[in-house]
């Protein structure tokens, strides 16, 4: 047992007894964390490490003044007035986490732990100075002990706690999650959306950025097609046409007005029977290289130079070979190696062949047969075969390099909605790269990872990779927009939006084709107007009494482990992480990942609080009755 | 991204116990009310009345207050069975916190040797203004 405190100095000090300097010196307590907290974050310190160094600090800070003024610490915490003006600081906290404010809300924040712990050592100080306890205290004790279970549970979830979120695209596997430090990897599983079998129906939706509508009105807005819709913040928008089965024919229109982003036109093969006319997007991933017929190069698009090209663009074996077949939302995988069936439901998929450099040449009776004309993997084929009930077994051709052709290929071999994939993951097998680069106009050659030649661009004039092979850029287009034209196969829907957003008040306005979005491309807002205004074209979210759509965990081998509705009120569990809908996504398509270790803590504190009041309101009264006491 | 409201379907989803809240709520602000209009009804009585009223007002206040944590109690469990969240982060909620605090404050008050009486009484008719000026901006803020 501790010794009981020195009895307090008579006459009380004069801080002690004054809430405005009281008030002055919590300010100087709350702006010291203030400090700390941009210094932590300005060191690197992630969130456990913070705590580390808060509770170092405040236990040092406790234990120096205990040691300098321990019976003037114990006045001051015990004292009434002490608790009046951290009440009003409470108060005042409570007031800044109700405004709209960027940072972590206050309670979270260490300056918000910081002024918690000064409160629970308050509570904890006056309990000790209530001795004995008797029955009648027990209220007093409960109310007092509960801050310090209050800040247990906030400094425990500081520690252990997940609080993350993600965006959802139906079919498509996410494993990282944004929280408020670095990303989140889930411990082994990935999310994935799954939304209930409904014929598509597609709604466009309008949202004024926050800060850019003068009457305060924010807000995202459905936009009906027909006559334009008026928004917030003056501005319209309507629905010109709805391809409701597109195809995306790879050519691109120059339009000013699009935000599409910068293409470059290049012909390769000149002189050749059939040269080919292509566009690179500078930030389109894939899109932003294409391979000469041939394969002898590589032309490459990129807004700027980045030496970093130099390590990428360059031989690089696959680190693994694998087989990816998609169908109704879920993705399996299996290796790509020759010999090793694929047990399916109702069929067996084998590689019976693989074709390094592929290539078609007329066989001895005039039918065409596949060869490979080298042993490098220039053009990496695998051709397999599909076993499916009593019938011969179907034969599929699948392109490491052109996933498009392959799944146009096999279509007629696939049922409806599923798609297969070779994928060599990791692996680059050109050698020579041919760089454009828009913001400095240059063209860079490079071989083996090492930069060659460079030449400024000029539009129309062949750059030579070597004699007889060459790359010409055609042109620059730096608003660009898709051309669609209706899908005459079959195949799911692929609906594509052309809209125009205008400003009425000057004459402004903006179109642009807008796609609900696929596995390759999720679709983003597409800003228009100068970014102060947002349109997205998305399913129809889940309505009342609609089924909403199921949130799947699905393992690395796509096998699902646990499945349930993303609905709110309807958290799904696993692995001690509890998974809702995120509110702050708009077209609900968001998931929020949550692990609240503090929880039973703080629920507790919570509970000794309002059991505690009533205690000491309404039986201690009673029990002091009882007692013979007024 | 930028930020829009959360989308009805959320935002009408506190249930049963969002219901709850929002009824304690009003049940520990009318017990504010009772209690903040005793005291100033104390303040004009005569002494012997007048102290019978400020404990009736107090009275009031303790169960307001206790209405209000049930209540700040409630809109965390609606909110975490919603959206993972403890703190619902909407005006309501804001303001019950808002007004639990400032009674917070008062009954602490109250506690004060050099406050009993009069000025206590009067920092719960302050109180029960700010409660109400707090409630009628949060409202244009939401």
């Amino acid at each position: 047992m501790p010794e009981p405190p020195a009895p307090p100095p008579s006459p009380g000090t004069p801080f002690q007894e004054s809430i405005p300097r009281q008030a002055l010196g919590l300010a100087a307590w709350i702006g010291l964390w203030l400090l700390l907290e941009a210094r932590f974050r300005h060191l690197g310190l992630n969130d456990r490490q913070q705590l580390a160094a808060f509770l170092a600090i405040l236990a040092t800070a406790g234990a120096l003044a205990a040691l300098a003024a321990r019976a003037w610490l114990f006045r001051l915490l015990t004292s009434v007035r002490f608790a009046v003006t951290q009440g009003l600081f409470l108060l005042g906290s409570a007031l800044l986490g109700a405004l709209p404010r960027p940072g972590p809300a206050p309670f979270r924040s260490l300056w918000g732990c910081a002024l918690l712990a000064l409160l629970a050592v308050s509570m904890l100080a006056v309990s000790w100075k209530r001795r004995p306890y008797t029955l009648a205290r027990l209220g007093f004790l409960l109310v007092h002990g509960a801050p310090s279970l209050v800040l247990l549970g906030v400094l425990w979830g500081r520690f252990d706690g997940v609080r993350a979120s993600a965006r959802l695209t139906p079919g498509v596997t996410v494993e990282r999650l944004a929280g408020g430090g670095p990303e989140v990897l889930l411990p082994g599983f990935g999310l994935r959306l799954e939304a209930p079998a409904r014929p598509p129906d597609p709604r466009l939706y309008a949202f004024i950025p926050a800060g850019a509508d003068p009457a305060g009105a924010a807000g995202v807005r459905e936009v009906p097609p027909g006559a334009p819709t008026a928004l917030p913040g003056g501005f319209q928008a309507e629905q010109l046409e709805l391809i409701p089965d597109a195809v995306e024919t790879g050519q691109v229109m120059e339009n000013p007005s699009a935000l599409g982003e910068p293409a470059l036109r290049v012909v390769l093969g000149l002189g050749l029977p059939s040269p080919l006319v292509g566009h690179l997007f500078a930030r389109g991933g894939e899109r932003s290289r294409q391979d000469a017929p041939g394969g002898r190069f590589a032309v490459v698009f990129r807004e700027a130079w980045d030496p970093a090209l130099l390590a990428s663009l360059r031989p690089a074996p696959a680190r693994a070979e694998t087989l990816e077949l998609t169908a109704q939302g879920r993705t399996l995988r299996h290796s790509a190696q020759p010999g090793e069936p694929w047990q399916l439901p109702g069929c067996t998929l084998q590689v019976t062949r693989a074709y390094p450099d592929f290539a078609v040449r007329p066989g001895p009776g005039g039918e065409p047969e596949a060869f490979s004309r080298s042993d490098s993997p220039r053009e990496p084929w695998l051709e397999l075969e599909l076993a499916a009930g009593a019938g011969p077994p179907r034969k599929l051709l699948l392109s490491a390099r052109q996933p498009a052709l392959t799944d146009r290929l096999n279509a007629p071999h696939l049922p409806a909605g599923t798609r297969l994939r070779y994928l060599r993951e990791g692996e680059e097998g050109q050698r020579r790269f041919v760089v454009f680069t828009r913001a400095d106009r240059q063209v860079r050659l490079l071989e083996d990872g090492r930069l060659v030649r460079t030449e400024p661009l000029v539009l129309r004039r062949p750059f030579i990779v070597e004699p007889g092979l060459s790359v010409t850029a055609d042109a620059i287009l730096e608003h660009t927009e898709p051309v669609f034209a209706a899908n005459p196969g079959p195949g799911p829907g692929h609906p594509v939006l052309r809209v125009r957003a205008g400003d009425p008040r000057n004459g402004s306005a903006e179109a642009c084709w807008l796609e609900p979005g696929t596995r390759e491309r999720p679709a983003a807002p597409r800003m228009l107007l100068g970014g102060r205004l947002g349109l997205v074209y998305r399913d129809r979210p889940a309505g009342p009494g609609e089924r909403p759509p199921d949130l799947v965990l699905v393992d690395s081998q796509g096998r699902e482990l646990a499945r349930g509705p993303l609905a709110a009120g309807q958290p799904l569990e696993y692995a001690g992480l509890t998974f809702h809908p995120d509110p702050d996504a708009p077209w609900g398509e968001g998931v929020r990942v949550v692990r609240e270790p503090g929880l039973g803590l703080m629920a507790a504190g919570f509970a000794c609080l309002l059991a505690g009041c009533a205690w000491m309101f309404y039986l201690k009264p009673v029990l002091k009755r009882r007692e013979g006491r007024p | 991204m930028n930020a829009v409201p959360a989308p009805a379907a959320l935002l009408g989803a506190a249930g049963f116990a969002g219901f709850s809240q929002a009824l304690l709520g009003a049940a520990g602000f009318a017990g504010f009310t009772l209690g903040a209009w005793l005291g100033a009804w104390s303040l004009w009585a005569a002494p012997d009345r007048a102290a019978r009223l400020e404990r009736a007002a107090l009275q009031a206040i303790r169960a307001g207050f206790l209405l209000l944590g049930l209540a700040l109690t409630a809109g965390a469990a609606a909110s975490w069975r919603a959206a993972g969240r403890l703190w619902p982060g909407d005006p309501r909620s804001a303001w019950i916190l808002i007004a639990w605090l400032v009674w917070f404050t008062v009954l602490h008050v109250h506690r004060v040797k050099a406050f009993k009486g009069r000025t206590a009484t009067i920092a719960g008719l302050a109180g029960w203004v700010f409660s109400l000026l707090a409630f009628l901006a949060l409202g244009r803020l939401g």
